[in-house]
């Protein structure tokens, strides 16, 4: 049955299909319930063989950059998600049930079809994320067709009397046999997974009867358009071609569809002459972001460090941090800590090196609600930052720029007449030096092929679980006993347009996108040394998935124009596997 | 006569005229901080905290959060580090390090108040 579905395409010219296909809508319509039970239950199963029985879900997710957008796409559906995650804790309990999406449930205009889409793609692109999950079980055509309906359910905003109630009977009941389904917690995960396939196999089942029993039923005005032998051809799955298909009869499609559009009446016109097309707001492509980054005049700036200039060709990785700080802090608070701090820095043969100025390139200013979002300039973008705290290899670095890396002409120096261009006056000769030293030796400092991009706020728990034991104290964190912090979207939307902006303007070699932890720790993981890490960039590392989609949006990419280069789950700081 | 004079010389040269805290005295507000986490002594960190950074720690009962979870610790050794600003001006930061656990580090903002040095704010530098 479910691979007969395949074939079920939308928009196809093949009547038998049309016919299919709109006998699966119908029956759809007709049986949403099941037919929302068994997306659900194949959602829910596909959760539990992703998971493979991990019990932090957090980093789990982390770990699967797709299933992280997923997760992210679910919670539009159902804005309580991640609340009910984190009041059932440990997760190993949580049940992957609640949060499904509800029939008569506000959808928050997001497209129940497009995540349905979203699951049945990365099913199809990447089976092993799923450790090989049997296909009968993975999303089809038919769970495509159960999310068109739930959004053309949503869209007519269930102004019918008894559409509504309908609806809300079907949402009391699945409540209510979810809720018994999360209460018997003392049901194995295992037996949880076969109950979901008994389900859903009892569903296919029953389902399959009925489409037989649809066409059977409508035969005289199918068959015209479709004969039974090719219909059971194509429903049986067998190798099939429509005859009527692609003849010159113009009028076959039309006639089709008022036909259908009849029989539908038939069924249930009350029900689906209140059925509208639905308004889906169109994803904007907006190719080239018209970002503004507010131009900052620091104070402050150490004339004694020293600096170096890049060729901004060699740069193909933005690199994500968070200030750790209170987040009313403005950039010259975070540059005036960052210089006073290494104020008195020497290098490892004690010649002083403090820093020049802020570290980063870029910081973004955003309240934790999401208000006030800016982004503001660091330290000149065509000046190494200071903020990677890492080596790469040069074989490592993306071909684009592995050739500009070998041949780069190192300058580095003071500015001692204190231009606001920063041009450099003097030579640091023991910089520059150093620069060609490591470079022989086949690696070169991060900050020299990367773009630091912080987000001012501390996004890490007030108290922070030590690897030995206890707890110490992060005062400017958000409070650990009520719930995690997470970035705003306004302030990821800014930070994936910046992005989109540099790899415009500034860095066309710009591709990986990266947590400050990963690219502190990467040469050394590469090396097979022990690597010291920073919890850097907190629990924005969690949403660098999104990050990366809203860099997509803003450049209008599609492919892997931007990749995600992060941390693995069992590199995370232990601070941030233990919220 | 002598000795007087000399003493009230000795007291100008020591005397932070120029603008500089005595290292001595920042070293010790950030130890007995440090000291008041590790005691659990809620009196201590107040009486060398700003009322600004004490109530930060307060807020959400984060003191005593922690100090239901973290073990009393006593004779804990610290190193610790001072940093008065010439770029940034008044700026005073004072990092501090377990003697045995490098890993166990913060640094603190200090500022000059009227009841004498005290900790403004918690510098987390997370590098």
């Amino acid at each position: 049955m479910s691979t007969s579905l395949v074939y079920a395409q939308e928009e196809t010219q093949n009547n038998c299909e049309d016919v299919l296909n709109w006998i699966i809508k119908d029956l759809t319509v007709q049986n949403l319930d099941k037919s929302v039970e068994r997306m659900n239950k194949k959602m829910a199963l596909a959760y539990f063989y992703a998971h493979d029985n991990s019990e932090d879900l957090y980093v789990s997710l982390a770990s699967n950059p797709q299933l992280l957008s997923l997760f992210e796409s679910m919670k539009r559906i159902d804005r309580d998600f991640e609340m009910y995650l984190d009041k059932n804790r440990p997760y190993k309990r949580y049940n992957k049930w609640s949060w499904l999406p509800w029939v008569g449930v506000s959808t928050n205009n997001y497209s129940y079809k497009t995540i349905v889409k979203q699951w049945k793609s990365l099913q199809e692109s990447d089976p092993r994320l799923f450790n090989d999950m049997p296909d009968e079980y993975k999303l089809d055509d038919w769970d495509i067709a159960t999310g068109d309906i739930l959004d053309k359910v949503n869209a007519s905003n269930l102004s019918n009397p008894e559409t509504r109630n309908r609806f809300q009977s079907l949402a009391e009941n699945y409540n209510n046999r979810y809720q018994d389904l999360i209460n018997n917690t003392k049901t194995s995960i295992s037996r949880q997974m076969s109950s979901l396939k008994r389900d859903i196999d009892n569903v296919h089942e029953q389902m399959d009867d009925l489409i037989k029993n649809i066409y059977s039923e409508n035969l005289t005005e199918f068959e015209e358009i479709c004969p039974q032998e090719q219909f059971n051809a194509l429903f049986n799955n067998d190798i099939y071609i429509c005859p009527i298909a692609g003849t010159q009869n113009n009028n076959l499609t039309k006639d089709l569809t008022l036909k259908l559009r009849d029989l539908s009446q038939i069924v249930n016109p009350d029900f689906i002459n209140n059925i509208v097309e639905p308004v889906i707001p169109e994803q904007p492509v907006v190719i080239s972001p018209n970002l503004t980054v507010e131009e900052y005049d620091y104070d402050n700036i150490n004339y004694d460090g020293s600096y170096c200039e890049r060729d901004n060709n060699m740069v193909d990785t933005a690199v994500i941090h968070h200030t750790a700080t209170s987040n009313m802090f403005t950039p010259q608070d975070v540059h005036n800590t960052q210089v006073a701090a290494h104020e008195n820095d020497v290098d490892p043969y004690g010649n002083p090196d403090p820093w020049y100025m802020i570290a980063y390139n870029y910081a973004i200013t955003a309240d934790y609600s999401g208000n006030n979002v800016n982004v503001y300039e660091g330290r000149p973008t065509n000046l190494r930052g200071a903020h990677a705290g890492g080596h790469v290899n040069i074989d490592q670095l993306d071909e684009s720029v592995r050739e500009i890396a070998r041949n780069h002409q190192i300058k580095c120096g003071y500015n001692d007449d204190q231009d606001p261009e920063h041009i450099i006056d003097r030579r640091d000769s023991r910089a520059e030096r150093k620069f060609n030293r490591e470079r022989s030796e086949g690696f070169i400092s991060a900050n020299m092929t990367s773009v630091g991009v912080s987000v001012i706020g501390n996004y890490m728990p007030d108290m922070i679980k030590k690897r030995n034991g206890g707890y110490s104290s992060n005062p400017s964190g958000y409070p650990r006993n009520q719930g995690v912090r997470y970035p705003n979207d306004n302030a990821l939307k800014k930070v994936g347009e910046l992005i989109c902006k540099l790899k415009r303007d500034e860095h066309p070699n710009l591709r990986k996108i990266t947590d400050h932890n990963f690219i502190k720790i990467k040469k050394a993981l590469a090396d097979g040394t022990s690597p010291s890490g920073t919890c850097c960039p907190g629990t924005v590392y969690y949403r660098m998935q999104k990050i990366k989609d809203f860099a997509m949006e803003a450049c209008g990419f599609s492919n892997n124009e931007f990749i995600l280069d992060i941390s693995p789950r069992t590199r995370i700081c232990y601070g941030l596997r233990n919220l | 006569m002598l000795r007087f004079a000399q003493f009230i010389i000795a007291l100008a040269l020591l005397s932070p005229s120029n603008g500089w805290a005595n290292e001595a005295d920042i070293k010790k507000v950030a130890l007995s901080y440090q000291k008041g986490f590790d005691s659990q002594n809620k009196e201590l960190i107040k009486k060398i905290t700003t009322k600004k950074h004490y109530n930060q720690l307060n807020q959400n009962k984060l003191l005593d959060r922690l100090f239901q979870v973290n073990k009393k610790e006593k004779n804990k050794e610290y190193e610790i580090k001072v940093t008065q600003s010439k770029v940034v001006k008044g700026m005073i930061l004072a990092h501090i390090e377990d003697k045995t656990d490098h890993d166990n580090h913060k640094t603190l903002s200090i500022i000059k108040t009227k009841d004498g040095y005290k900790v403004d704010s918690f510098v987390h530098m997370d590098e």
